[in-house]
């Protein structure tokens, strides 16, 4: 598949994020590059410490940037900004939580909860308008009218996660960064919730950035996979790619863990473990191995994990 | 494993006071475990999973109460126990539980190494200077590196994953015959969780206990069950042995649990998924309690309860599907041939 006639969303040029804890320096993301095409779903997978949400959340500008840029329809949008920018791209740009109890105003009911965005963008001009708006978002995500007055705490946790995705796409962005959305419900519900942010994403051309640690999931909604390790991006390619042909040790560690729903895979595995003190991160190159698919190491390395 | 009983469950049934309306639980549920296995329960939350394995330990919140059935565990009946001084020989020496938050299970306030020692001083009657030499043998074993030093350390220096392994080592301290856990690696990375999985057979093994394993992670289950029983709204709806819940599932909530996996799932095409939510436990749940959730419901699922019946000696499973007079129904497409889609999937992984 060739991504170079598809048109970039987001342009992420070696971001740098740096905490301060104290006198101790957290280098949480380090020179992480990637593209993110329209109408994709691209799926940023690594375990906790990663720096995957830091990713995210720097793009939306929660957490700054240390250095690097950020790109959004080739514009610059990391660094300074105006607030008429700032405001625009939080129209353009939104993000759906893992936990749909914690990120929904438990005394605001669902017809503010939802309102909200349209409130602060103006996107209304009459009040039968606004509501007219926030019915149709919420039948979207298969909700019903009568919901509208009803609060939070009166849904199930599958409802809520629906609450919190009408909310986010009643402003119509054009990207979701979406972080860990069905990792906090039930097994039964989040094929309903993948099956739902699939649809609006063929309906309404939306683009997702999509954050797990489950390689499971990502392997089934993304187009393309980046898989970060200790605030590096270590590999990067088609979704089916990196499954058919994972490349550096961590992938395959990753890979090799999941857990399958099979009795006799799961009795005759063989676990391999990886050590991360093994490869040094920082001395790596970031390589176009075979076209779209991408692998941080050294020459050395490299070389190593694609012979045959 | 063995044809030895541990635990035998009958008709137990547990209601909860909840703002003054009575919710049932656990409704009359019978189940044996066999001494030495590792027996899966699998269910959304609220199934009951958590609260049928809480009597055991005599750890219902103060709002509930078994309210009928028996549980038999050594010649006594767990669920007449009264008062909390008679628990205290059966919980955390007899029956030990590991719970999903390990952070929640240490005590920050204490060195790693004293939160083992004073369960070796208490249960085991072993002196200070033993009970440190046991702990960290207990630490080694568990696989923390470097025990010895890391003995004096408190929680908040340990990684989740090592924080998991010091909760087992304790919950090992005691030699429990019994050991429940309830989604210990929910909260842990695959990688690590492969671990933790790995470690808890190996020690199941070693010290010859039994272990309930709390999950509703199918592929967990596949990894590290003998037994597996599923349960939905209060009961348990199916049970048998790995083999038979994986490749020969009877009940279709089992079946919607399994073709739900993204693991099974096909790009591009929508996942199978459950519709609707489990019923209200406030309510007398009438009939099949799936059924409303179920597009193969039959009629006589709304209007009576099914009862278990039986597959083979070890297969049971809860479903009018099994009657002689339902009509022939066949599992989702999605899960005939498990091993084979899955063993094609990790095929394609190329990984050793």
């Amino acid at each position: 598949m060739s991504n170079e006639n598809k048109e970039v969303l987001l342009s992420v040029k070696n971001m740098h994020v740096v905490f301060k804890v104290g006198r101790r320096r957290v280098h949480a993301v380090n020179g992480v590059s990637f593209d993110v095409y329209k109408g994709e779903t691209f799926g940023l997978v690594g375990e906790s410490g990663s720096g995957k949400t830091t990713v995210i959340r720097t793009i939306l500008g929660i957490n700054d940037l240390t250095s690097g840029n950020i790109y959004f329809k080739d514009n610059l949008i990391s660094g300074k900004l105006s607030r008429r920018k700032k405001r625009t791209l939080k129209k353009q740009i939104q993000m759906i939580f893992q936990d749909p109890a914690a990120s929904l105003n438990e005394r605001a009911n669902i017809d503010y909860i939802v309102s909200e965005g349209l409130y602060n963008f103006k996107l209304f001009n009459t009040e039968q308008e606004r509501r007219e708006k926030v019915v149709k978002a919420l039948t979207d995500v298969g909700l019903l009218e009568e919901h509208i007055t009803r609060y939070p705490h009166e849904f199930s946790g599958g409802q809520r996660q629906r609450i919190g995705i009408a909310r986010a796409l009643v402003i119509e962005p054009e990207l979701v960064l979406a972080d860990e959305p069905i990792s906090a419900l039930d097994v039964s519900i989040r094929a309903q919730v993948l099956n739902l942010m699939k649809k609006l994403q063929r309906d309404r051309d939306l683009t997702y950035l999509f954050i797990a640690h489950d390689l499971s999931i990502i392997q089934y909604i993304s187009d393309r996979v980046g898989v970060m390790h200790n605030g590096y991006l270590v590999e990067l390619a088609d979704a089916n790619e990196i499954y058919a042909n994972p490349l550096h040790p961590y992938t395959k560690s990753l890979l090799n863990a999941i857990p399958q729903p099979d009795p006799k895979t799961e009795r005759f595995r063989v676990r391999g473990v990886y050590e991360s003190t093994d490869i040094h991160y920082e001395s790596g190159e970031w390589i176009e191995v075979t076209p779209g698919h991408f692998l941080l190491g050294t020459p050395e390395q490299i070389k190593e994990w694609t012979k045959k | 494993m063995s044809q030895e009983k541990i635990i035998e469950m009958r008709n137990v049934e547990v209601k909860f006071m909840v703002r003054d309306r009575e919710l049932t639980a656990i409704r009359d549920v019978s189940l044996d475990v066999y001494k030495g296995e590792i027996l899966a329960i699998v269910g959304e939350s609220g199934s009951g999973k958590s609260v049928l394995t809480k009597t055991l330990t005599g750890m219902l919140e103060a709002n509930g109460r078994i309210s009928g059935g028996e549980i038999w565990y050594e010649g006594q009946d767990l669920s007449k126990i009264g008062s909390n001084k008679d628990w205290l020989n059966i919980r955390g020496k007899k029956i030990a539980t590991i719970f999903q938050d390990q952070s929640t299970s240490l005590n920050p306030l204490k060195r790693i190494g004293s939160q083992i020692t004073e369960v070796l001083e208490l249960h085991r009657g072993m002196s200070k200077a033993e009970a440190k030499v046991e702990a960290i043998r207990l630490l080694e074993r568990v696989g923390i590196p470097n025990a010895t030093a890391r003995f004096r350390d408190y929680p908040f220096q340990y990684s989740g994953g090592m924080r998991q392994r010091v909760v087992i080592a304790i919950a090992l301290a005691c030699q429990p015959d019994i050991l429940i856990c309830d989604e210990p690696t929910t909260a842990l990375d695959v990688t690590i969780q492969a671990q933790i999985l790995d470690l808890i057979k190996e020690l199941s093994v070693e010290n010859n206990f039994t272990v309930l394993f709390i999950t509703h992670d199918l592929g967990v289950v596949a990894n590290i069950a003998d037994r597996v029983a599923v349960m939905y709204a209060g009961q348990i709806i199916e049970y048998g042995t790995s083999d038979e819940v994986f490749y020969d599932a009877r009940h279709p909530y089992t079946w919607a649990l399994l073709s739900s996996l993204p693991q099974l799932g096909t790009k591009g095409k929508d996942l199978f998924a459950i519709i609707g939510t489990p019923p209200s436990l406030f309510h007398k749940v009438e009939g099949d309690a799936f059924a409303p959730r179920n597009p193969l419901a039959l009629e006589i699922d709304f209007v009576e309860e099914p009862p278990m019946f039986k597959v083979s000696e070890t297969h049971y499973a809860k479903t009018w599907l099994l009657d002689e007079r339902a009509p022939q129904m066949n599992k989702p497409e999605a899960i005939v041939n498990l091993s084979e889609k899955v063993k094609k999937l990790r095929g394609d992984l190329n990984v050793k």
